[in-house]
């Protein structure tokens, strides 16, 4: 086999995108990203610490753009797919600026997007303005480095509201998002370090700790940062003449009703199959639950579409964590390398 | 005996069956009947309502018009058989007397007419004989229509056919039997005698040319008696049973009776009125959007009758009124419904005798506001209800702003109909404490509540038409932009309260409004229907998606409703924008 006369069109430019590129080009490929966005990085751009860390997710970010600037990778950003047939072996890529590509094989990694907080009006987002998602505390520590309510104060309360459009029959999302747990955790922690007067609710079905290390945090944010943990989910949300955001819920362990005033509640908006993600799925009819991919087997290819010199890797195929999906997509490269030894 | 045959027996054994068990089953009824509405019907007898309802049974019963103005095809195919019919037996009974000169006489005289005189040696034999084939000839129409639609129902512009039980296929196929047998008979006894009109005349001479008629024609009397005595011995317990249930329910009706709270006397005529025409299949969402088609009130009020109902049956329906709206025999299917469910909580009452320990002092106001539990739950609505208070500078109390309880009428919908109440006591304490002269609500199911089960003493207004009043009364001014809407008529407020038009006339004034033919009695539930308990998640969501491209057919800018829980189901498909008309107008005053 020679590598060298194979090319490979990885679609998605997020961090399992970048990373399976990555190692394709370090085993002999030509590799072209297309990125939809203007910039690679995906979602990762918008992140302010990782869990359970607490590194620092600008630093994952540059240590993966610097890995991808590689001579045999090519990146095509602000460019989408807009169609993707397979004939007699060759896949036929057709590009939002008319670009014909004909690739050996293809990895998918069209990722997720966060849950449409629209999508449950009881919680007020889009409504009231102090009313915000996950992804917007990233930001805000990102680029202010505080939290603060729209008029730019420091949130004596904050709410974290957990499996917001995830394991929710009313939105049609019956799984559990994984990340989003933790990320409440990680984000009750952030506030208090920087806040410590701000005192910080998280609202959880249970508590889904599996990561390694996760569960130590968890204990450690009651223990070291006195955070608060209610189980119940928020049944609505309401705002007072102050401005304050009123919620209601059920404390289950006591079955008693609560309801807490709070000048923040962040949304834990849950992880939904991407547009791309959906909209591929679909047409290559690999389409595996909620719009995501499905891979040929859950535990021997799960790197594998059906379709021959089709791979997929990262949220695209489901919820995952950063650090999962950059070690599926190492699996993937692995995966494509193989596929070329037999074709 | 003069004009008896043996063959007459199975006739005659079927009436004889037919008519005690009827009479039976309409005595008990009529004793169930409580004596409220026994006196009703005392009061209304000598009154023109029982004309009306001489005139509806002619116009329903015999002739459908309410069918034919839906369905021309299959009004024509219940006209042909039960005018029809009934004109045979009528104009029968004149031929017989003419015929044997006597007014009182067994009834199978007049059936077996021709039998007994089969030759035109009367007065006026000819014209009875021409009009007795007219009749049996569309009646035959209508039974060749009914059997083509039983095997391909789009030929009688029926989507799909009703399925049948085990008495009515016997009653249905002894009832097509009839006809032609009759007709046999006849024709064979013209064949014989020379007699007969444009049809059994014909016929009878042309079977003579290669049938032995004379020999044939007392077998075929003996197939007519039998299919008649099979019929009416079926009848009661087959579908069947309509044709005189419909006659004692559209009295009562007009009488003033309804079902109320036990399925017993009124309610015993309407479900045995169901003619199980399966006009109600065809207009449910279930069936049309989400292929459940198992459940409609056709099969609800079977199930019922026969007691087999499921709690599946019961539970999967959106109570959304659209199939009582088509319903030609009126049946208040949704009623029975209602009753028919099984409190969800079984043997545990739920409790909430502890609102009554909950004290909230509530400031007053000119206006009562009931924002109600699903516009919680949509804030926007909620939102812009209390900038239009403001802006129109109202007066108004927020009866439900904190520690509100629920209307009532989700749980009431359930089944669970008593619980409701210490829900109605909380919230009408705190209604009379506000002093308020009017309670606006925002939410129709709430509206309906109020209105119904709440008996207060003070007006109750959707926000709707509070919002049109106020627009009236110059309180608020509206700017018309060129924003094109399409309405969607909520259930409750509109088939279910009839509130049309003061959300149209509000639109007018703030954008173009577009028209659809899924509108006001026709419009469609929009498919989030709390009362369906059944329903599961990818059902619901083929109906909800099925009525949003229904409805943005025009592509609209905004689909505009007036209920928290239409807009909150259509919300969630993030298909096209949806708005309550409360935010409408709040964002054009
Ligand atoms: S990870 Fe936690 S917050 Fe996220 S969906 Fe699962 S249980 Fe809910
Ligand atoms: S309920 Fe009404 S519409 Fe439905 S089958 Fe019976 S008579 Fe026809
Ligand atoms: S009320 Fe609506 S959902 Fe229920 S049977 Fe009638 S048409 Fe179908």
């Amino acid at each position: 086999m020679n590598e060298n006369s194979k090319q490979i069109v990885v679609v998605g430019g997020g961090p399992g995108g970048l990373e399976t590129a990555s190692m394709l080009a370090r085993m002999g490929f030509d590799v072209e990203i297309i990125e939809k966005e203007d910039v690679i990085g995906g979602h990762l751009n918008q992140y302010y610490q990782l869990f359970p860390n607490f590194r620092d997710a600008g630093e994952l970010t540059q240590e993966l753009k610097e890995r991808a600037a590689h001579p045999k990778i090519k990146i095509s950003t602000g460019e989408s797919l807009l169609d993707l047939t397979r004939n007699d072996g060759k896949f036929e890529i057709l590009t939002s600026k008319r670009r014909k590509i004909n690739p050996d094989a293809v990895v998918m990694a069209t990722g997720f997007d966060p849950f449409e907080a629209e999508r449950k009006e009881e919680f007020g987002y889009g409504v009231y303005p102090n009313v915000i998602t996950s992804i917007e505390l990233e930001k805000m520590f990102r680029e202010q480095g505080k939290v603060t309510t729209v008029d730019g104060r420091i949130p004596e309360r904050v709410g974290i509201v957990h499996c917001v459009g995830s394991r929710d029959e009313k939105v049609g999302n019956f799984y559990c998002s994984r990340i989003c747990c933790i990320c409440g955790v990680k984000q009750a922690i952030e506030i208090r370090k920087h806040h410590p007067e701000t005192r910080v609710t998280n609202f959880y079905m249970d508590m889904r700790m599996s990561g390694q290390y996760f569960e130590e945090l968890y204990r450690q944010s009651q223990e070291r940062w006195g955070v608060y943990y209610v189980r119940g989910r928020i049944s609505e949300a309401a705002m007072t003449v102050d401005g304050k955001i009123r919620v209601k819920a059920e404390d289950t362990l006591i079955a008693k009703p609560v309801t807490l005033s709070v000048d923040l509640l962040v949304l834990m908006v849950g992880i939904e199959a991407s547009n791309s993600t959906k909209e591929f799925s679909k047409r290559l009819e690999i389409e595996s639950d909620y719009g995501f991919f499905r891979s040929r087997d859950r535990h021997s290819e799960d790197q594998e579409s059906p379709v021959d010199g089709l791979f997929l890797a990262g949220t695209a195929k489901g919820p995952a964590s950063i650090k999962e999906t950059l070690a599926d997509a190492r699996a993937t490269a692995g995966k494509v390398w193989e596929y070329f030894q037999n074709n | 005996m003069e004009y008896f045959d043996i063959f007459v027996i199975p006739f005659t054994i079927g009436v004889i069956f037919l008519f005690s068990i009827l009479i039976g089953k309409f005595v008990y009824w009529f004793i169930q009947i409580p004596r409220r509405d026994k006196r009703l019907i005392g009061k209304n007898f000598f009154t023109v309502k029982t004309l009306k309802s001489i005139w509806e049974c002619i116009t329903e019963c015999l002739l459908h018009v309410r069918i034919f103005k839906t369905n021309p095809r299959l009004g024509f195919m219940h006209m042909s058989i039960a005018f029809g019919w009934f004109m045979m037996i009528l104009v029968g009974k004149f031929q017989s007397t003419a015929a044997t000169g006597m007014w009182i006489e067994p009834p199978h005289v007049a059936i077996f007419l021709k039998y007994f005189v089969p030759t035109e040696s009367y007065r006026f034999a000819h014209l009875f004989a021409a009009v007795m084939d007219f009749f049996l000839l569309l009646v035959l129409t209508g039974i060749i229509l009914a059997a083509v639609k039983r095997f391909r129902p789009q030929a009688a512009g029926m989507k799909r056919p009703t399925k049948h039980t085990t008495f009515d296929k016997v009653a249905l196929i002894s009832l097509w039997a009839i006809f032609p047998l009759r007709l046999l008979a006849e024709s064979f006894t013209s064949g014989t005698y020379d007699s007969g009109s444009f049809l059994t005349g014909s016929l009878g001479r042309l079977f003579e040319l290669f049938l032995p008629v004379e020999s044939l024609y007392y077998p075929a009397f003996w197939g007519y008696s039998i299919a008649l005595g099979i019929f009416f011995c079926a009848m009661p317990f087959s579908r069947y049973m309509h044709i005189f249930g419909e006659i004692g329910l559209i009295f009562l009706r007009n009488w003033g009776l309804k079902t109320e709270n036990k399925v017993e006397g009124f309610a015993n005529f309407e479900l045995h009125s169901c003619s199980r025409c399966g006009m109600c299949i065809d207009v449910c969402q279930l069936s049309t959007a989400a292929k459940i088609n198992d459940v409609q009130s056709v099969y609800f009020l079977r199930d019922e009758r026969y007691n087999t109902l499921s709690r599946r049956v019961a539970n999967n329906c959106l109570m959304c009124g659209r199939c009582e709206e088509v319903c030609p025999v009126l049946i208040k299917s949704n009623r029975h419904r209602l009753l028919m469910r099984k409190s969800p909580f079984g043997t545990v009452t739920p409790d909430f005798s502890y609102l009554q320990r909950n004290e909230i002092s509530i400031s007053s106001g000119d206006v009562a506001y009931f924002a109600g539990c699903m516009t919680h739950l949509t804030s926007s609505i909620k939102m812009s209800m209390l900038r239009i208070f403001e802006k129109a500078d109202v007066h108004y109390t927020f009866i439900d702003e904190e520690k509100g309880a629920c209307c009532g009428r989700p749980i009431m919908l359930s089944g669970a109909l008593n619980a409701a109440d210490d829900m109605i006591a909380f919230n009408k304490k705190l209604i009379k404490e506000s002093g308020a002269k009017l309670l606006v609500t925002s939410c129709p199911i709430c509206y309906k509540f109020f209105n119904e089960n709440y008996k207060l003493d003070i007006p109750v207004m959707h926000h709707t038409e509070y919002i049109n009043f106020l627009v009236k009364e110059r309180k608020i001014k509206l700017q018309k932009t060129a924003e094109k809407y399409v309405y969607h008529d909520p259930c409750e407020l509109g088939r279910l309260s009839g509130i049309y038009e003061q959300p149209r006339t509000v639109l007018q004034k703030t954008g173009i409004l577009v028209s659809v033919p899924e509108e006001k009695e026709d419009a469609l539930c929009c498919g989030g229907s709390l009362a369906n308990t059944e329903i599961n998640y990818a059902e619901r969501g083929n109906i909800v998606r099925d009525v949003i491209c229904t409805l943005s057919a025009d592509e609209p800018d905004c689909l505009v409703t007036a209920c928290p829980l239409c807009k909150k189901t259509f919300n969630k498909e993030r298909i096209i924008d949806v708005k309550d008309i409360a935010e409408v107008v709040a964002s054009q005053m």
